[in-house]
């Protein structure tokens, strides 16, 4: 994978048919988390306790936990017949350098549902892009994830 | 290599140098958080790393003034769930 492809979790493919999220407008808390030296299995990494050893430690411009994603919603695509979730792009201001400066991922989790806790959502690659003290911005595309 | 804590200001500015930035910048964060819980503890042996943590601030200062962090953007993949049905409901 190069950076920027990612996957979805299959437990969240699962849940996702059982009402556990609610990615609308004014819905449960998503969050976005930097991982470094990480190695993603979206067979068995569930919730955010699966993946949360190979987040970034506090400091130098990073939050554990991740930043809140703002501006998420849902819609309905007739002309393509699908459904889009999308949020605007996130941004860490001031970041880094992070030790490694490189993380190899983002990872995407829901952050309020209690049953299961923090289930993940996605996954996306990084690898490349080094965090230097400047902003750094995950920037998605026309939607995060789509149901077609 | 002398002692750090025997070093006087300007031996450890020296020594300072030969780290690269991005672990001075890790140096800076760790002083800060020392210097911060022994002020809530009033632990009075803050004042030494106080001394150790001006001096990296201002070799950090000194090269990001050479070397301005740039801001980074990376976009990524909008990802597909497939549903898949069978029109005749087999």
């Amino acid at each position: 994978m190069a950076e920027g492809n990612g996957a979805i979790y299959n437990n969240f493919k699962e849940q996702v048919m059982e009402g556990i999220f609610d990615l609308s407008t004014g819905g449960d808390t998503l969050k976005m988390i930097l991982v470094s030296g990480h190695t993603p299995n979206i067979d068995t990494h569930t919730v955010y306790a699966d993946v949360s050893a190979d987040e970034y430690g506090a400091g130098s411009g990073y939050t554990v936990g991740g930043e809140t994603l703002t501006g998420q919603d849902v819609i309905q695509d007739n002309t393509n017949d699908r459904g889009e979730f999308d949020a605007n792009d996130v941004p860490w201001t001031s970041l880094g350098p992070l030790s490694p400066a490189t993380p190899s991922h983002c990872i995407l989790y829901d952050d309020t549902p209690i049953s299961p806790v923090a289930p993940l959502i996605a996954y996306w690659e990084l690898g490349t892009t080094a965090t230097n003290g400047g902003d750094y911005t995950l920037q998605f595309g026309a939607a995060i994830i789509r149901l077609t | 290599m002398a002692n750090i804590d025997e070093m006087t200001d300007e031996e450890l500015k020296e020594a300072i140098k030969r780290f690269p930035t991005d672990k001075l910048k890790i140096f800076r964060e760790l002083f800060t958080n020392i210097v911060r819980e022994a002020k809530q503890n009033g632990d009075e042996r803050v004042i030494r790393p106080q001394r150790q943590l001006k001096a990296v601030v201002e070799l950090i200062n000194e090269r990001e003034e050479l070397d301005p962090p740039t801001d980074q953007s990376i976009t990524m993949d909008s990802l597909s769930l497939a549903s898949e049905f069978n029109s005749q409901g087999e």
